[in-house]
């Protein structure tokens, strides 16, 4: 009895390999898939990514440690708060800024009047910020 | 030794096949199907714009574990009164449960003309013929109108004629013809999907891809001698070539107490239980049933688990779940997930989804065939893709 029951145990094992492989087979003779895979897989993309994989991993590796991650956190967190619009102002004013590299050195009272403009002032805290939460 | 009680599957498609499976162990499980092959339908629209028959049918009795005894007959009438069934031969067969899933039947003749229209030009909703008549056009045609129209709202797989006009409008252009032919998708819907949600997702892939989209037309009659379809709404619409979503009825078989099907025929159960009126013993499941929000086989798969467990004594109740992948050529996909609390999630069509579609379809016969090694699968896949998740990361 205990043999029986030990060979239909082994059949149904068998069998059951059997409809992995055909499952197998199914997936490897799939056209559509296996074209689609391969778009995904072999892009100028994925090309970048192999060829910078040392320095990838390199950045992951900093970015992962633990103090790097509580910063990284709080840096999301900060980034979340903004809205849209701060950010678009302040990629404005930097861009202004380096066009301005050769520009006159601004009077006393010029930067003290341009201190009080709400959105110079927005974006300085901003940077502010941001330079505190590098900087922890 | 105890006697398992007699469970009868009626249908051994996507929904029968998985009950049978996953309740082989418990009760002495028969089922019986009019056709020994069961049919993966989905393969139709690869039939229609791939001539891609490869996973359109398997023998049944390959499918079917140890244990579950098969018939291969046709279900002339059920009488749950009784607890009986009655076989194309007029052989009777008794139960102690019956589970009824013989899916829908298509009714060409539902809309004046369609029977003529499907012979030119075939469909991707009834026979392997007819999606090879698709094909052939698809792959004919060199210029004017190609119409795609829904004549049944309630059609298996909501998502497919947006396929089906997305994919032909993919064979077009592959073939270099796709600047001399309009393509019409026309739909009874105020807009091009009827959920509000996916529509956002599909008709800005619709129009950049120059598809035309009628709405408010409902498919009624058919003039194929002035190749015309006229809605319910009373509009007009000429074609070169046109396929017609086809009504779907309920099932032709003879259910007593009359009461128990409605009038075009599917069957009166439970959305939450699959239970048909008050009969604790008797359950409908899959496109066959009224309790099915939408007729997809993951719709069948999930209710027949929900009646696998509630025989065992659990209490699980169905969700309304629906995952249907959706194809929208050049490799890539979306889905239409939804539940009876959620409209359908934006998932934005990509490559990747549209490798998760072909993946469900290679897997899909081991599916059927082992829910023990899927079950613990699928219910992760289900639980990460709830569309209360889905919500919060597609806004
Ligand atoms: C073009 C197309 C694309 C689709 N795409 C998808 C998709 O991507 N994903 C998805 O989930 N679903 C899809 N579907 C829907 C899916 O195929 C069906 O919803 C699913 O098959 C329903 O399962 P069922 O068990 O209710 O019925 P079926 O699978 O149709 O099985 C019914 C069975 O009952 C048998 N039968 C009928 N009458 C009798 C009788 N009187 N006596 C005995 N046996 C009988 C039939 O032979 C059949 O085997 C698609 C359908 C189509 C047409």
């Amino acid at each position: 009895m205990e043999e029986i029951n030990e060979a239909e145990l082994q059949s149904e094992s068998i069998e059951r390999l059997l409809n992995l492989v055909e499952l197998l087979n199914n997936i490897l003779k799939d056209e559509e898939l296996l074209k689609a895979i391969s778009n995904l897989l072999v892009s100028e993309e994925t090309f970048l990514v192999i060829d910078r994989l040392p320095q990838l991993i390199k950045l992951i590796e900093k970015l992962t440690r633990q103090e790097n991650l509580e910063k990284l956190d709080l840096l999301l967190g900060l980034l979340e708060s903004l809205d849209k619009e701060i950010l678009n102002k302040m990629g404005d004013s930097l861009s202004v800024m380096k066009k301005k590299e050769e520009a006159k050195p601004m009077s006393l009272s010029g930067l003290i009047t341009s201190l009080s403009q709400p959105e110079v002032s927005k974006g300085l805290s901003l940077m502010l910020n941001l330079l505190k939460v590098l900087g922890s | 030794m105890i006697e398992k009680e007699k469970f009868l599957i009626v249908g051994g498609g996507s929904g029968g096949a998985i009950l049978a499976n996953s309740l082989a162990k418990e009760f002495d499980v028969t089922v019986i199907n009019d056709s020994p092959n069961h049919y993966y339908w989905p393969q139709l629209l690869q039939i229609a714009f791939r001539n891609d028959y490869s996973n359109l049918y398997r023998p049944l009795s390959s499918l079917l574990v140890k244990g579950v005894n098969l018939i291969i007959d046709s279900v002339k009438k059920i009488d749950l009164q009784e607890r009986s069934i009655t076989l194309s031969t007029n052989k009777k067969l008794s139960y102690d449960y019956i589970a009824i899933a013989p899916g829908v039947t298509i009714d060409h003749k539902s809309i004046e003309g369609n029977e003529k229209l499907v012979n030119q030009f075939g469909d991707f909703h009834s026979t392997p013929e007819n999606a090879s008549k698709v094909f052939n056009i698809v792959n004919s045609m060199k210029k004017g109108t190609f119409v795609i129209s829904v004549g049944d709202p309630y059609h298996r797989c909501p998502p497919s004629p947006y396929e089906g006009i997305l994919l032909a409008d993919e064979v077009f252009r592959l073939r270099g013809v796709r600047e001399n032919i309009n393509m019409v998708l026309a739909v009874p819907y105020p807009r091009a999907y009827p959920a509000e949600t996916f529509n956002e997702v599909l008709e800005p892939i619709l129009k950049e891809r120059g598809i035309n989209v009628m709405t408010f037309f409902t498919a009624d009659k058919i003039d194929t001698d002035n190749k015309k379809i006229t809605s319910l709404e009373g509009e007009e619409l000429s074609y070169d070539a046109a396929i017609v979503v086809p009504v779907h009825k309920g099932p032709k078989i003879e259910i007593k107490p009359e009461d128990s099907v409605n009038q075009d025929g599917f069957i009166n159960a439970d959305k939450l239980t699959n239970q048909i009126l008050s009969y604790d013993d008797a359950f409908a499941i899959g496109d066959a049933s009224t309790s099915t929000n939408a007729k997809t086989g993951v719709t069948a798969h999930l209710q027949a688990k929900v009646v696998a467990k509630r025989v065992l004594g659990l209490d699980a109740k169905n969700t309304g779940r629906t995952n249907c992948p959706t194809e929208i050529g050049f490799q890539k996909g979306t889905f239409v997930i939804s539940d009876y609390n959620h409209p359908a999630v934006k998932v934005p069509a990509n490559t990747i989804n549209f490798i998760m579609k072909r993946l469900f379809a290679d897997v899909y016969w081991d599916v059927i065939k082992h829910p023990e090694f899927w079950d613990p699968i699928f219910d992760v896949y289900f639980e990460r893709t709830e569309p209360e998740v889905l919500w919060r990361i597609f806004k």
